[in-house]
């Protein structure tokens, strides 16, 4: 029977502000769970404003694990993932709160975590592993913000960020085919930030294409108001169409959304934030069996009542 | 001897259909499958080649050994070397979940979806079991094993 190891990934990776760093990820088995642990020391100013909501996840402005072309999981905003572990681990990552105006310096700790599976608390879970030992390189990459940016005006920052490996291992004379016996499920995420303009949409008519190919497992949805914080008041309803079949299968009032898939993932209510999972729509199994739709074949909807800006942060994951 | 009650059993028909050489056929594989668990048990390196040397060594000896073979029966014996073979075949090749997964290729079951704006998916609880399914499925089959 494989075996599970956890260890402390050889490279760590620093914080630069607006710079993208890279750093090598260890490649001894299949990685099944990585855990991020950004330590970001925060110098708050003398005075002035609050610092911004989110103001560490603000910080990432993209995140990509790769191995040449194939990438294995990636977001363009920070809140993307943090929001994704927040239903994934019932609302308790790690989160230390940033320094007001006037206090002192404080290390941040942030907790943030790519599981790749579905059952989030067996770290060893060998649904969907990375590959590491069959692949020639691996790779992770942060691109940052800037602290006077993200977090508030006149705060600075540094720090870095440790990465625990969690990976299974064959055992002498076992193959690959013991634990996988029909081959190793394949990741795809795909984030988007999605910008609805100041224009209003009435009844579901602010649609977007869903990925198609695989199959689709979940999609975490951030909503953001004009001035970039999450908002529960822009978006009033939610709902899914299939255009061939002529059909709207699923909609729901968005406040509806937010108590019900908080009851599925038993995590606390959050402000603009869900993770949308597309069994619902299949009534079975992993997810949505998108491996014979075509793009355009199942669209995402929502209406936006109010004329100010308003973007949705998408981050679809998918399984082949 | 066991051959005359395998005989007996083999020829049960129900509507001219075969009903007990599928009895026989479903025991073979069976005992096939459990021959193979118990060298796998005993020598686990040998890993999936645990279920090839055992089911093949049982088709062997149930054609190839005078003493089983007259214990067994004709029918017997013939059977018991296809449940053994079958335990070889199984132990290296998912043959059923390639099969099934192109029959379900070929003819996927439609979902049936009301129409409304209050509507859900409902009914064909899908038939149709997606790659990605079967693969899942085996990989949590192999984790209980």
């Amino acid at each position: 029977m494989a075996k599970g190891f956890t260890y402390k990934n050889t490279d760590s990776i620093a914080y630069t502000e607006n710079t993208t760093v890279t750093a090598d990820l260890d490649r001894t088995g299949y990685l099944t769970q990585l855990d991020f642990l950004f330590k970001i020391t925060v110098t708050p100013p003398a005075s002035g404003d609050e610092p911004n909501e989110d103001a560490i996840a603000r910080l990432i402005k993209g995140f990509r694990i790769y191995s040449g072309a194939t990438t294995y999981f990636t977001i363009d905003d920070g809140r993307q993932w943090y929001y994704l572990n927040y239903f994934q681990y019932k609302g308790r990552m790690q989160a230390t709160t940033v320094p007001s105006p006037g206090g002192d310096a404080t290390t941040c700790y942030y907790l943030l975590r790519v599981h790749l599976g579905d059952r989030f608390y067996d770290r060893y879970d060998p649904l969907v592993p990375i590959p590491a030992r069959e692949l020639a390189e691996l790779n992770v990459q942060i691109t940052w913000g800037d602290a006077a940016s993200d977090i508030g005006t006149g705060y600075s920052a540094s720090g870095s960020v440790d990465i625990t490996n969690h990976e299974i291992a064959l055992e002498p004379g076992e193959t690959r085919a013991d634990i996988w016996p029909n081959g190793i499920l394949s990741p795809r995420v795909e984030p988007k930030t999605w910008d609805l303009g100041t224009q209003s949409y009435t009844n579901l008519s602010a649609e977007n294409d869903v990925p198609v190919g695989d199959t689709l497992v979940y999609t975490g949805i951030v909503i953001l108001n004009s001035s970039g914080n999450r908002s529960d008041s822009d978006i009033t309803e939610m709902g899914v169409k299939l255009p061939k079949t002529r059909t709207e299968p699923w909609k729901m009032d968005w406040i509806a959304v937010k108590a019900a898939t908080g009851a599925d993932f038993d995590a606390p209510l959050v402000t603009g934030a869900t993770l949308f999972p597309w069994r619902w729509i299949s009534g079975k199994g992993m997810g949505m069996d998108m491996s014979a739709m075509l793009p355009g074949d199942v669209k995402l909807r929502f209406t936006k009542p109010g004329v100010t800006d308003a973007d949705i942060l998408l981050l679809h994951y998918l399984v082949g | 001897m066991l051959g005359n009650v395998i005989d007996r059993v083999a020829g049960v028909r129900v509507f001219d259909v075969p009903i007990g050489k599928a009895l026989l056929i479903l025991t073979s594989i069976g005992v096939g499958k459990g021959v193979s668990d118990i060298v796998y048990s005993k020598w686990p390196t040998a890993g999936r080649y645990a279920g090839l040397i055992a089911g093949g060594g049982l088709a062997v000896a149930c054609k190839k050994i005078g003493a089983v073979r007259r214990f067994l029966g004709e029918t017997g014996a013939e059977t018991l070397a296809i449940g053994g073979a079958s335990a070889a075949i199984l132990s290296l090749y998912d043959v059923q979940g390639w099969v099934e997964s192109k029959l379900a290729g070929i003819a996927p079951a439609t979902p049936v979806v009301t129409a409304g704006a209050t509507s859900r998916t409902v009914g064909a609880p899908q038939e149709y079991l997606s790659d990605v399914e079967r693969k899942a499925s085996s990989i949590r089959r192999a984790a209980i094993s």
